[in-house]
Parts: C-alpha cells; structure tokens; sequence
C-alpha cells in the first residue's frame, strides 16, 4: 500500500480514537481506531493501535488542569486503594490494547478476505 | 492470516472488551477526571433557558455570589441554578434522604432510614405543604416553581452530571422539583425539633430511677440557668404570667410532671412500658440523620445575642449569631446576595432551599438559634389490632402502604399521628406540630425583604416549624421572639386550667384531656424588644423564666455553660464594640469548669501523688478554663470528669439499662459537690471520688501521651468535617482544635474515655455579626461554596473560621462575573 494510504489510515484512526473516547463511556470504543489501521501491515498495525489508543487517551488528562488531576486521583486512590499514578494510567492502557487487537483482527480479516496473488510485491512489503 | 488466529483475536477482544467495563469511571473524557475540570468560576456568560431577562451573578473574594435579577422570579430561578451549579449533588443526595428515597439508589443499606423518614412524616408533611402553598400562597409556590425550575436548568447542562459524587456512585441527577425543596425543609425542621425523643428518654430515666432521681439529674430548668433566660426577667411576657391565672411558679414547678395527674398515664403502667418507649426510640432515629439531634442535652445547640443602641459604644443596636449543627464539607449553607426589585438581602441559604435564612439587609438583620421547648408530643395509644381506644369509642387506624427494594411496609395512624411503636396492645404515636402546613418561605422572604423591626415581626408570625429564637437587630431595635409552633396542653393545678407546653413522658392517647388545643399565640410568645439592660442572648438556655403563662414542661434545655459565658461577658462591656463581639463569639472558655474545677482542685489537695500525678495535678490548679489545642489543664480536667462520671452516672445507668440514654450535664456533678458532697451518686465521698478517678485518669494518660507536659488538648480533641457520603477521603481533617462542650466557640466533645476522644463533628456552621446602623457586617464559615473538592471554593474560608477571623461582607472584591441569559 501507498504511504499516502497507510497515513489516512492513521489519521482516521487517530479521529475515530478521539471521537470515542468523546462519545463512548466503554474502552472497548477503541475497537473503532483499530479498522482503518488494517491498511497497515500485521507487523505495525498492532503497534500503531496500541499507541494511538494509549497516546489519544492520555492527552484528554491535558483538558484539565495537571494538579487537578494529580490531587483526585490521590483522593480516590484514598478511597479504592489502588495508586493514584494506576489509576490515570489504567483506561488509556486498556484503550491501547483493545485498539491493538482490533487493529490486528482487523488487518488479519483483510489479509484473509485478500486473495494473496493479486497482492503486488510493494503491497506484500508494505503489509510486512 | 489463519481463521483460527482470527478466531482467538476475536476471543480476546471480547474478553477485553468485558473486563474494560469495570474501568469506564477511569474514561478520561467521560469518567470521573471530568470533574478535575470543574474548578473554579471565571467570568463569563451562560446561555439559560428559562430566564426573562439576564442576570449577573459576581463571585467575590470570599466566594460568596452576589446575585443580581430584575425580578423575583429570575431571582429565584438563578439562585436554583447557582445553588445546583455548586452544589447539586448535596441536594439531591438530601433530596433522597428527606424524602425516603434513599435506597432506591444505595440499595438495602438506605432502607432503615427511608422507613424512619416515612414514618416521621417528612415526605407526606411535605406533599401536604405542598398543596397549601398552591391554595393558601400561590404567589410563593411560583418562587418555588421559579428555584426548581432553575435547579433543572443546571441539570440540563452537560456539566450537571460531572460533579464527583454522581461519577463516584455512578449515579445520574434526576429532576428537581418543588416536593424535594419542601422535604428538606421538613428535614431541618424535623432535626431541630424539640420533644421528638426528649420525653421518652426522660420517661425512662424516670421508669428506671424515679421522680426524685430524675429531676435531680435533669431538673426541669437546668441548675443555675434561672436568672439568665432569653426574655430577661421572671417569665412576664408583655405583661402576662402565670401567677396572675393564680399558680405560683413555686407551686407550678412543685408539681410532678411525669406523674399521671399530668399525663393520664398510670405510673405502674407506665414503668412496664420501657422496651415499648425503646421501641420507638429505634423506630425514629435515622442512621444518616444529624448526630444526636433528638438526645436530653443534645449538641445541636447554636449561639446568638443582640445588644441595642443603649449598650453599645456606636450607639446603634448588633446583633451576633453562630448556628451549631454539624459541621459538612460542603456546608449546608451557601452564602450569597439576593438583589432585585424589593429585595437586598446577604446572607446563608440552605442548598436546596429558596430565599436567606440567616442574613442582613441593610437596615435590618437576623439570626437563629433552637429553643428547645417541645413542638411535638408521643402519646400512649390503647389498641386492639387495627383499631385504638379514644374517648371511650374504637375507631380504625388509618393506614400508608409503600415499597422499598421489593419489600412491603405499613404505617398505621391515631388521630394523633403515626404509631411508631408498638407492643400488643400498645402503641406510641408521634404528634409533631410539623403537620400542620408551616409557610416558613413565606416568613424568610418577609424577613429577607424587611427593612424595620415591625415588618420582621410580621414575617415571623407566619413562621411555624421548627420554632425558632429569632435575634433581630435594626437600625434602632433589638428583640428576641421565639417564633413558631408550640402546641399547648391543658392542664390542671390547684383547680386551675394551665395551658402548657409539651410534656416530660407520654402523655394518654385515649384521653382527650391530654390533647393539644391549638398554638400558643403569637402575641403570647416568649419575646422582648430592646430591653432595659442591654442585651439578651439565646444559646439554648430556657427562653423564659418560671413564671410563663404557658409554661415549657417539655423544655430540655442546654446546660446554659455557653449563656453564663455571654451573659458575663455582655454584663462586663458596656459601650460593646464590633471587636468585642468577635471576642466573645471566639471564647473558649469553660464556664462549668471555671465552677467545678476549683472543688475537685479542693479534693485533690493533700492527695499522696505520684510525679505523674502531682504534674497533673500543678497543671489543673494552675488552669486558667480556656481550651485551646496547647492547654493541657482542660486535658486533665476533662479526662477526670469522665472518669468520675464513669464511675458514677453510666455505672448506675449501665446497671438500669439506660446505657443508650445521655447522662446528666456537669452541673448536676458541680450541683452536688456545692450541696451534697456524700451523695450516693458520689459513692458518699466526693473527695474519695474525685481521687480514685484522678489516680485512673493519670494512669491512662501517662500510658498514651506520656509526660504531662504532652497532655496538650489538640491531642486529644480533633475536628473533623466530614462528607455526607461518608467517605473520609472527601472530608476534612482530622485536626487539632480548640473549644470543649460548653465553650462559646464550641467544640462537642462526647465525654468518653478514649484516646484522641471521638471527633468534635459538630460545631459553629457559620459565624455572623451585624450592626445595620452602622453599615458593618462579618462573616465567616467552615468551607466554601462549592461541593467540589478539587475547587478552590470547596473550603477557601476554613482557615479564617478556625483562626476566629472574619470577612468583612460589604468590602469584598469581585473576582469573577457572570452572566446568565
């Protein structure tokens, strides 16, 4: 696939990832980020969801003020037990995984509804 | 890509996918960091549906919203939307406690306290309020409709839903309504009223240890409290008292007012009564109810005084005026300003509530303390299944059906009330005066609204429930009338008809002689306007003198520690200034301790101590009664009045089964150590006494503070101001604090033999002193106004109220405005 491809790929994904995590209460919304990575090969698109959902999600934290942020998750850590620095880590890197296996599963469904000999040699490289 | 590696990524991305249901409170956007964002205000302006013309809101340095309308609809619409946007969700997890909702949204745990609000009364007093209002006051119900309207604007908005308590209980704001307003009204009412619980504690005391015993330990004016009521003077009110209907108060008060010629209750039948009274104890506290509100001695209690123009050195009249309740983060109170066409009012409004309930205008100012006088009464019914026995007939008992989490429930009615025991065929019924429609709003916009004595007296004899001691304070009157509901009883001394107030036990249910015959009038209420001496005060003490017209039988006053204080103070500073008004509302000094103190020193003198002990003891005799954190003489004086009271009053209270019952003030100790130092309640020796409990007292806390010199008081005596939800993490402290039980500056303390003793959790709520005649008005609370723990407005006035500071509210700087259009 064409540079030009896998970067819209990345850039919808990346909109698909803000749109749900602006819309969607449940981590599983990064189920939406992982489609339009498909375009990228198995050997990135993995990596790409997971760092697009982790990155997305943990740059909302910049809406808010920073000491805010820090001072509640000391006072819910007070009241669930589980540190703070956890606690505001958690969702983004359960947004990551689910958007990492989506991509995956994803990319694995096009390459299996994708018979492999009409692939040309620079797409076979570019899914590797 | 193999299908069965697809097969597994599908599998794995269900798998996560479910697990990540349990982390949506953690979403970013969504969960609850959104409230990290709801911080501060800042100027600006909001689009509100609703409103007919604009309105400013300006936040000010202290935080208090000076609201500004162009009508007194907009008014109240922006004060609901204001109050919603600070505090929406206090109201509405009040909103479910008043109104036994509570275990729709916490489940089985909220049940007992919805069955106890239910069979109280507050939601149906609350439907019936309602339904008056839209006939008796149209006009008010509209204000109403206007506060519940802009309530529902703010929960409209998207930002309604991030305050941290719904996203921490995952729960959603539902709509507000005026229902919800007129419970939380019944709450308060319900919280500080007098004769709910007083008087089956009292029938107990009286079961268990006998007439002699229980006036001795609760007399029914408390010890040394006569020549310092309310309304100066004998008990004459505007010229009426008892003894021109031709009862001595010596013979009135001779009389044994829990005996059957005063409640038509046979005593032999009475004493087998106990678990039944029990019953009923049980049946109405609320677990999530204020901290003993409804206990003999209770420390909901509040401080005010007024000092005219005669006294004072501007020569104009001040008034001063801190409610004790307990003490929340947020408060219960939100300071604000109220403007618009008619009305300029400053002050503390209930959230939740419409209109100032404790302010100023500009020429006049008022403030409220409980008096403690009863305005309910429990009755002994006769049954006989669903029926009970009245004046000689069976009639049915009506009956309220309603469901909580799945489960059925019955309230059954008398024509006194709602049965809120019951044993065979017994029953106790609960007569509060609350019933009867109370238009308190319609009396808090009239006094909001005032601008002279005459218009504030007339707004309150409209006044009903809770009654209240009103402090007011004009450009040229000060006055007290403890306005609202007393229902009076007839009875009967000397062949002559008295019509009195409440009763000291259960009165007979079946007998129509012991039925209320309406309210003391208002012109017969305790009251006085600009008295002779100066001042007048009412932090709880017995309103008026034993010689009232109609006198309190059900009074169960406060031990009077706090007005002895006042009246000493106000009667040493003529020509009274602003700043010694601060003084005297910062005292913290222990007037009972400066009385007894001195006797145990006495006692404890020639003791063979110790160095431990003879340290505690230079430390006691060397005290000077204030109770600040670094004193360690309060210390030692406290723990050695708990021991001997542990040895004594809960010994014998333990052995009688009364163990759930408070034991008597400290002036009954001191009372006995002045007159009867071999009192079998003393052991017959109170030097004996008093030293076996200070060898213990020295021995524990030698064993967790060490040396005496770190006996300090703020070890032992801490603040903590908590959540309503319970959770520690949203409260405050805790911290080391000042004051003790009978301190101008409170600080209630249980007196239990624990180390730190439990903590002080209710306290002055808010402190205010106003002089309208000279334009000058402070105040202080222990919070902010905002519920937000996270916003610099959630306790920005904390310290001030600890360090017995003030605002000075005519001179506060804008910080933020806003515009709602």
């Amino acid at each position: 696939m064409n540079k030009t491809f896998v970067a819209s790929g990345i850039v919808v994904s990346v909109g698909l990832a803000y749109a749900s995590l602006f819309t969607i209460q449940y981590a599983f919304g990064a189920i939406l980020l992982g489609i339009p990575l498909m375009v990228l090969g198995k050997k990135y698109s993995g990596i790409a969801g997971f760092l697009i959902g982790l990155v997305s999600s943990l740059t909302i934290y910049l809406l808010y003020p920073l000491s805010s942020v820090s001072e509640l998750g000391g006072i819910v850590q007070q009241i669930i037990g589980i540190p703070s620095l956890a606690l505001i880590v958690l969702f983004p890197l359960m947004y990551g995984l689910i958007g990492a296996v989506s991509a995956l599963l994803f990319t694995g469904i096009r390459e299996y509804l994708e018979p492999k000999a009409v692939l040309t040699p620079q797409e076979e490289t570019g899914k590797q | 890509m193999k299908i069965r590696w697809l097969v597994l990524l599908v599998i794995v991305l269900v798998m996560l996918s479910y697990l990540s249901t349990n982390f949506t409170t953690l979403n970013p956007r969504l969960g609850l960091w959104e409230s990290a964002g709801q911080g501060n205000l800042t100027s600006g302006s909001v689009n509100i549906p609703g409103l007919s013309s604009p309105v400013n809101v300006t936040i000010d340095a202290s935080g208090v919203a000076h609201i500004q309308a162009s009508n007194m609809n907009d008014l109240m619409f922006a004060q609901g939307y204001y109050s919603a946007s600070q505090r929406l969700f206090q109201m509405e997890l009040e909103a479910l406690l008043a109104s036994g909702n509570l275990s729709k949204y916490i489940g089985a745990s909220g049940v007992s306290s919805d069955q106890a609000m239910r069979l109280i009364g507050l939601p149906g007093n609350a439907w019936t309020l309602e339904q008056a209002y839209i006939s008796d006051y149209p006009q008010y119900y509209g204000y109403l409709q206007s506060y519940s309207a802009g309530v529902n604007a703010y929960i409209n908005t998207s930002s309604a839903s991030n305050h941290l308590g719904f996203k921490l209980l995952g729960m959603q704001p539902f709509h507000w309504t005026v229902f919800y307003t007129l419970c939380w009204q019944q709450y308060m009412s319900w919280s500080l009223t007098t004769g709910a619980a007083e008087p089956l504690q009292s029938a107990l005391i009286y079961n268990a240890l006998g007439y002699q015993n229980a006036t001795l330990l609760w007399p029914y004016y408390p010890y040394y409290t006569q020549n310092i009521t309310m309304v100066p003077g004998d008990g004459t009110v505007l010229g009426h008292n008892l003894s021109q209907l031709g009862v001595s108060p010596n013979q009135f008060w001779a009389q044994n007012w829990y005996g059957q010629n005063a409640t038509g209750v046979n005593t032999s039948l009475l004493k087998t009564m106990s678990p039944l009274i029990r019953g009923a104890l049980a049946n109405i506290s609320d677990p999530f109810g204020m901290p003993g509100a409804h206990e003999l001695g209770s420390p909901v209690g509040s401080n005010s005084w007024v000092v005219g123009g005669n006294y004072t050195k501007s020569r104009v009249p001040m008034m001063a005026n801190d409610p004790h309740l307990p003490l929340t983060v947020p408060s219960i109170w939100i300071p604000m300003q109220l403007e618009a066409p008619g009305i300029n009012v400053t002050g503390w409004d209930l959230a939740g509530i419409p209109g100032i309930l404790i302010g100023h205008t500009s020429k006049t100012s008022w403030g409220l303390t409980t008096p403690e006088g009863n305005s309910a009464n429990e009755y002994l019914e006769t049954l006989h299944g669903n029926s009970y026995l009245y004046n000689g007939t069976w009639h049915s008992m009506a009956v309220q059906n309603y469901t909580l989490v799945g489960k059925s429930y019955s309230i059954y009615y008398t024509n006194n009330g709602p049965l809120i025991s019951r044993n065979q065929n017994y029953g106790i019924s609960l007569n509060w005066a609350s019933k009867q429609p109370s238009f308190d709003l319609v009396a808090e916009l009239g006094l909001d609204q005032s601008s002279n004595y005459s218009q504030m007296l007339q707004a309150l004899q409209i006044w009903g429930s809770p009654p209240q001691n009103f402090a007011m304070a004009t450009l040229h009157h000060v006055g007290y009338i403890t306005a609202g509901f007393y229902p009076m009883i007839k009875e009967v001394v000397n062949n002559t008809a008295i019509d009195v107030i409440g009763s000291r036990s259960l009165l007979n249910g079946s007998n129509p002689a012991y039925e209320p015959i309406g309210n003391v009038p208002f012109n017969q209420l305790p009251q006085a306007t600009n008295p002779a001496r100066g001042y007048m005060f009412a932090p709880n003490q017995p309103t008026v003198g034993k010689n009232y017209m109609h006198p309190f039988v059900g009074g169960f006053w406060a031990s009077g520690g706090r007005a002895q204080t006042i009246y000493h103070f106000l009667k040493g500073h003529q020509n009274t200034t602003i700043q010694d008004m601060m003084a005297l509302q910062s005292n913290v000094s222990d007037y009972w301790a400066l009385m007894f103190a001195p006797y145990l020193v006495n006692a404890l003198h020639g003791m063979t101590m110790n160095q431990t002990e003879t340290a505690a003891y230079n430390q006691l005799s060397s005290w000077n009664y204030t109770t600040y954190q670094n004193q360690v003489g309060i210390t030692v004086y406290w723990y050695l009045t708990a021991e001997m009271y542990n040895m004594t009053f809960d010994k014998v209270y333990s052995s009688v089964n009364l163990s759930s019952v408070p034991t008597p003030f400290i002036t009954t100790a001191i009372h006995l150590a002045q007159t009867n130092q071999s009192s079998v309640w003393f052991h017959g020796n109170f030097t004996t006494l008093v030293r076996q409990a200070f060898a213990r007292e020295t021995t524990l806390l030698g064993s967790k503070l060490g040396s005496v010199n770190n006996w300090t008081w703020g070890r032992v005596h801490l603040l903590e101001i908590a959540s309503p939800t319970g959770i520690a993490a949203l409260g405050i402290g805790p911290i080391p604090i000042w004051g003790g039980s009978h301190t101008v500056s409170v600080g209630t303390v249980p007196r239990a033999l624990l180390i730190p003793e439990p903590y002080v959790s209710v306290g002055s709520s808010l402190r205010t002193i106003a002089s309208p005649g000279t334009g000058q008005f402070y105040g202080v609370m222990p919070g902010g106004p905002s519920e937000n723990i996270l916003s610099y407005y959630f306790s920005n006035q904390l310290n001030m109220w600890i360090n017995h500071e003030y605002y000075n509210m005519n001179d506060q700087k804008a910080v933020a405005v806003i515009r709602y259009e």
